[in-house]
């Protein structure tokens, strides 16, 4: 299998997924090549599409510190040498977001968008970052984003991610929270053919918090496998997590939530839920929970629903006179709001297209 | 205004209303008292249409422009735009759904089909004021998700709130005072007597004397094992009070030999 863009000419060949990716046989379904596409303009500050990686006007407080057109990406951990990768370095903290574009162009059908964008947040300053990630009818984008967040930083990260219905996309997230960091991430994807998001938090310091919220909106045939990976490596840290499916027609959703509480990491909280609201009769969700705890004293939680529209919650507003095609839009609004309002308020807007 | 002849009704297959006989008329209040489980949520929810009641035989007909027609045939929803109003038990919680939006929404849709103009933003909101300060609550609740979070007593209070946006002909009310305390029963008493009127009728499903000495009934009813055992006046309900439920189902029971 060939692979070209951002000058990676050598061959490269894809290596065998194992039982982690049996929902997302990505083998299946790779073009043989791999083209770049056209330029694209933006009022983004990091743009990445296709071939071409645009940097520009960052606000006062971010500085590139490097960046780079054959880097390695964390596609299944081992390929590398194909990509642009973007390096930043958050040492003030900004007035406004940072917005990130990961996009196809739909000009060219067999093309690809691969990239990396690390940023690390220098101690006590905050970042929001706004990033889309859009994808066309067909193609492959394959996107990481790195956040190190050093001592009392802080991020509020909103994503949305939209695919094509033949796209192939696989979108990583990996996050590592040094003490008294905080994490705010709200994931929105919808879409295409088979979509893998991986994402991961690490935490390093005392009194960390990363508190995650992940919405899949699918439709059509699509399929949609989350992996999340939090790892608590000290004690005295916090994370949360609701992972949601909203699925339609004959899609699939995936959850496969991994909380690992090491050895001693004493005075852990993590509280995982995981929700689905199946809207199509051959709708399909699957949970996985995989909770690895090996500490004691630690308060954990993990709770797992999947269902219809509820028949009381929809009989109360049908009892007040609204109409049940309104009020079951009532109730799949509220559904996803409740992702959308785990997005810091002056955030929230982000996803207004949603409601 | 509401004609219940012979109603029989099941849940999950058993049989809970076993031939129910009711008459409502305009402007006047009438309480349900019994025993529990005796099926007066049952009574109340098939009357608003709840899908999982199944009507198995009798007729329930409801004044619609002056003339009474089959209730039965009318979907749940078009029930409460011809005002039918019924107060839960237990509101039910609805997260994501902000009590505002829910409320304009309704409001709306009732307008809409009583052929009535829909009121701006800003006079909608003066609407709400206006009741939210008859029924002592603060403004707050509008912005909360419908009943997240809402203490029993407030969940009530809600109840009362859209009822009093509703304005419906026929407010059947299923204990909503239960929960409440003291100054909160006087402030929902006033709010269920401000909506009554000689075109509306009350039905209050309610264990408690205390409710009915601030919201006068007309007839009292008693409801044991899915049938209406006795009527009569107020002083029925006091007898209650006094005497517990046992006498009457001795009497209606020796009846049946
Ligand atoms: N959805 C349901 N599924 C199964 N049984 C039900 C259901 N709804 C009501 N019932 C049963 O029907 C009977 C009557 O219930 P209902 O709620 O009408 O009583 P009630 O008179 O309102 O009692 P209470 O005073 O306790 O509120 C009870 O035995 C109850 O368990
Ligand atoms: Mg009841």
């Amino acid at each position: 299998m060939k692979v070209s863009g951002f000058g990676a000419t050598q061959e490269l060949s894809y290596p065998a997924l194992g039982e982690a990716w049996r929902f997302s046989p990505f083998h299946q379904f790779l073009p043989t090549e791999i083209s770049p596409s056209k330029k694209v303009d933006s009022n983004s500050h990091i743009i990445l599409s296709g071939e071409t990686l645009i940097i520009q006007n960052l606000p006062d407080g971010i500085r590139l510190k490097d960046s780079n057109q054959k880097v390695g990406v964390d596609f299944w951990n081992t390929l590398t040498q194909i990509g642009g990768k973007a390096h930043l370095e958050v040492y003030q903290t900004p007035k406004e977001p940072l917005i990130i574009l990961i996009e196809r162009n739909s000009l060219n059908a067999e093309q690809s968008t691969l990239g990396l964008i690390e940023i690390d947040i220098l101690e006590s300053n905050k970042l929001q970052i706004q990033q889309t990630i859009k994808g066309s009818q067909e193609g492959l984008t394959v996107s990481q984003v790195n956040l190190n967040l050093d001592e009392k930083s802080s991020v509020d990260h909103v994503v949305s991610l939209s695919e094509g219905s033949e796209a192939l996309n696989t979108t990583s997230f990996h996050s590592t929270l040094k003490a008294a960091s905080n994490l705010n991430q709200t994931i929105i994807a919808r879409g295409g053919k088979l979509t893998r998001l991986n994402v991961k938090a690490k935490l390093i310091g005392v009194q960390a918090h990363a508190a995650l919220a992940n919405l899949s909106m699918l439709h059509g045939k699509s399929t949609l496998d989350l992996h999340s990976d939090i790892d608590h490596q000290v004690g005295s840290t916090t994370a949360s997590q609701l992972a949601k499916n909203l699925l339609k027609d004959e899609s699939k959703g995936i959850f496969t939530g991994r909380v690992h509480i090491k050895k001693d990491a004493q005075l852990v909280s993590a509280a995982q839920m995981n929700r689905n609201l199946l809207m199509g009769k051959k709708a399909h969700a699957i949970g996985q929970p995989q909770l690895e705890i090996f500490a004691d004293d630690v308060k954990c939680s993990h709770g797992s629903t999947t269902g219809q529209i509820d028949d009381e919650a929809s009989f109360y507003l049908i009892s007040r006179g609204i109409r049940p095609e309104m009020a079951a839009t009532l109730l799949t609004k509220a559904f996803i709001a409740e992702v959308i309002h785990h997005a810091p308020k002056d955030l929230q807007s982000f996803f207004e297209d949603l409601l | 205004m509401l004609e219940v002849k012979n109603l029989c009704a099941k849940v999950e297959g058993n049989d809970i209303l076993k031939g129910i006989n009711l008459t409502v008329k305009p402007g006047e209040v009438h309480a349900i008292m019994g025993p529990n489980g005796s099926g007066k949520s049952t009574l109340s929810k098939v009357i608003a249409g709840h899908p999982a009641y199944e009507v198995t035989s009798g007729e329930v007909s409801f004044d619609v422009n002056r003339k009474q027609i089959n209730l039965l045939e009318l979907d749940p929803d078009v029930r409460a735009k011809e005002g039918i109003f019924l107060g839960f038990q237990y509101p039910i919680e609805i997260p994501g759904v902000s009590n505002l939006d829910f409320l304009r929404e309704s409001f709306n849709e009732v307008c809409a089909h009583q052929g009535i103009d829909k009121l701006d933003e800003s006079a909608f909101r003066d609407l709400l004021r206006q009741k939210l300060k008859i029924l002592d609550m603060d403004e707050r609740f509008l912005e909360r998700d419908v009943n997240v979070g809402f203490s029993g007593g407030e969940k009530k209070k809600n109840e009362i709130l859209q009822m009093a946006i509703l304005n419906p002909r026929l407010a059947l009310l299923d204990e909503t005072d239960s929960g409440l305390d003291i100054d909160a029963l006087r402030i929902v008493a006033k709010g269920v007597n401000a909506l009554k009127s000689k075109f509306n009728a009350v039905v209050l499903v309610t264990h408690y004397q205390r409710l009915l000495d601030l919201i006068v009934p007309d007839y009292v009813h008693v409801l044991y094992k899915g049938k209406i055992i006795k009527s009569g006046d107020k002083s029925l309900a006091l007898e209650l009070e006094k005497r517990g439920y046992d006498w009457l189902i001795e009497e209606s029971e020796g009846k049946k030999q």
